[in-house]
């Protein structure tokens, strides 16, 4: 039952909402492997959930890297045995209006939330149908539903759900679920670091008025996650105040 | 994992085996579980179901269909329990035909036995959820929303679902009241055969059908404190069927 046991990669979980997902997770019983690109901040994160006396080990890789996620991968289930939890959650975004955006700010943008969910969902399902068992968690975001100055970063996130009902589509028969959160305004250190003003902006539009917590995500995460989740798969579960009822 | 301890929570429609297990899941995670249908002697099986197995639940029949019974159903849980936490509506009257062999009392049949329930019940409760600062709803709604051929009247009303959660969820967005809808796919009950439970798994993404308590489980997460910040959703519990569908809405 629940997540006991299972072995979990939480990708990007040196910080934010990975970091906070992978804790919860390792509370509750799940093996975890904590993945960012810096080694510091990975061995750092390791050493905390260690203290707490939480089955953690930690993995330093660049996700838009194939090699490294190939290598990544291959290690865990050397070490612990099995893969049946990935949480594709490693992003980020280069915000701008249309005319100002780079080649740079598209390429980064989705090689980080695309290439690197594809990357490793195509790495870690080789383990999955092999045991007849995984769950893929995507980390998608309520702005794939487009939003202005996002170009880069809700093209990659619509990515992240088309290429979530395509993984469920291929891999439902062979016991493997895939599905999306979708999180609206939760708060983060980046929250923190936001002017007032585009604060004051951003809560004006959000039906609750409210921002979403770091729980809220890991919450979802784990519930489709659960064992018992396997009529659940090609979804994408929204976590954000009912932001996705509007556009813009 | 999720949990709805101490809350009181009416599920409107128990008698089917979705409701049931809706009912037990809700009395395992902590919850007092007000079981309404029209069939008291069912619902009372279900509610000494529920106590038998360590939980709380109380067998009370309405007829749902009735504003001025709703009213009274809602009247009595308040006086008796002073609150109420979760409301579940979960009644369901399958039906379908062709839309030319219609007939209008079957239209309106339609209606008034699977959204006026759905009305009746928010309109009765919400405002006391605003008022408390606190309330889940789950309407349970269909993957038949979506349109099939001959069941045009069915899709309606399970698409009127939709609008009416996605609304009731901005009017309560700022009273800690949520509003979603689980959107339940193929689901085998006792009274399907094998034969056809197999082919219809068969034919989806999971190659098995739903259990009853798939749905449950879900309900769960919607009905708990997991999911304070998820409101006004669709969420689909039908083995990857739909993504063979547009999610245009």
């Amino acid at each position: 039952m629940g997540i006991e046991n299972r072995v979990a990669l939480i990708t990007g979980s040196a910080s934010g909402i990975g970091k906070k997902t992978a804790f919860r997770m390792a509370q509750n019983g799940a093996k975890v492997v904590i993945n960012d690109i810096v080694a510091d901040n990975v061995e750092q994160t390791v050493d905390e959930f260690k203290k707490e006396g939480l089955a953690v080990i930690g993995k330093v890789a660049d996700i838009t890297k194939k090699v490294e996620v190939d290598r990544m991968m291959n290690e865990t289930v050397e070490t612990l045995g099995s893969l049946d939890i990935l949480v594709n959650n490693a992003g980020m975004e280069r915000a701008g209006a249309l005319r100002n955006l780079t080649e740079a700010d598209w390429d980064i943008t989705i090689n980080v939330n695309l290439k690197g969910a594809f990357l490793c969902s195509q790495a870690a399902h080789n383990h999955m149908v092999s045991q007849n068992y995984g769950r893929i968690i995507n980390i998608a975001s309520r702005a794939w539903l487009g939003g202005a100055g996002q170009a880069p970063y809700s093209s990659a996130k619509a990515g992240v759900v088309g290429l979530t009902r395509v993984l469920a589509l291929e891999l439902g028969r062979k016991g493997v679920t895939a599905n999306c959160v979708a999180p609206g305004l939760i708060h983060t250190p980046l929250w923190d670091d936001l002017p007032e003003k585009n604060k004051a902006f951003l809560l004006s539009k959000q039906p609750t008025g409210k921002l979403g917590d770091v729980d809220d995500i890991a919450n979802a995460v784990m519930f489709l996650a659960d064992d018992q989740s396997g009529y659940i798969t090609a979804q994408v579960l929204y976590v954000c105040g009912g932001r996705s009822l509007y556009s813009g | 994992m999720e949990v709805v301890r101490d809350k009181i929570a009416l599920l409107v429609g128990a008698c089917d085996e979705v409701g049931q297990a809706i009912g037990v899941r809700l009395a395992q995670k902590g919850a007092t579980v007000i079981v309404c249908d029209t069939d008291y002697a069912r619902l009372s099986i279900l509610a000494e179901q529920i106590r038998e197995s360590g939980g709380n639940a109380e067998a009370n029949p309405v007829d749902s269909t009735s504003s001025v019974d709703v009213k009274r159903l809602v009247g009595d849980v308040i006086k008796q329990y002073g609150k109420i936490d979760i409301l579940i509506n979960n009644a369901d009257a399958r039906f379908g035909k062709p839309v030319g062999d219609a007939s209008d009392e079957e239209w309106e049949t339609g209606i008034r036995t699977n959204l006026n329930p759905v009305f009746f019940f928010c309109r009765e409760v919400i405002p006391k959820m605003q008022a408390q600062k606190y309330g889940r709803v789950i309407n349970i709604s269909s993957l038949d929303y979506i349109g099939w051929p001959g069941r045009s009247s069915y899709s309606a009303v399970k698409s009127a679902l939709f609008g009416l959660t996605r609304s009731l969820s901005l009017e309560t967005a700022r009273d800690g009241v949520t509003v979603n809808c689980v959107a339940r796919g193929d689901v085998a009950t006792s009274e399907m055969s094998p034969e056809l439970a197999a082919k219809i798994g068969e034919s989806l993404p999971v190659k098995r059908i739903g259990r009853p308590y798939d749905v449950a489980r879900a309900v769960g997460f919607f009905a708990s404190d997991w999911s304070k910040y998820v409101t006004g959703q669709m969420f689909f519990v039908c083995g990857g069927k739909s993504a063979h569908f547009s999610m245009s809405i």
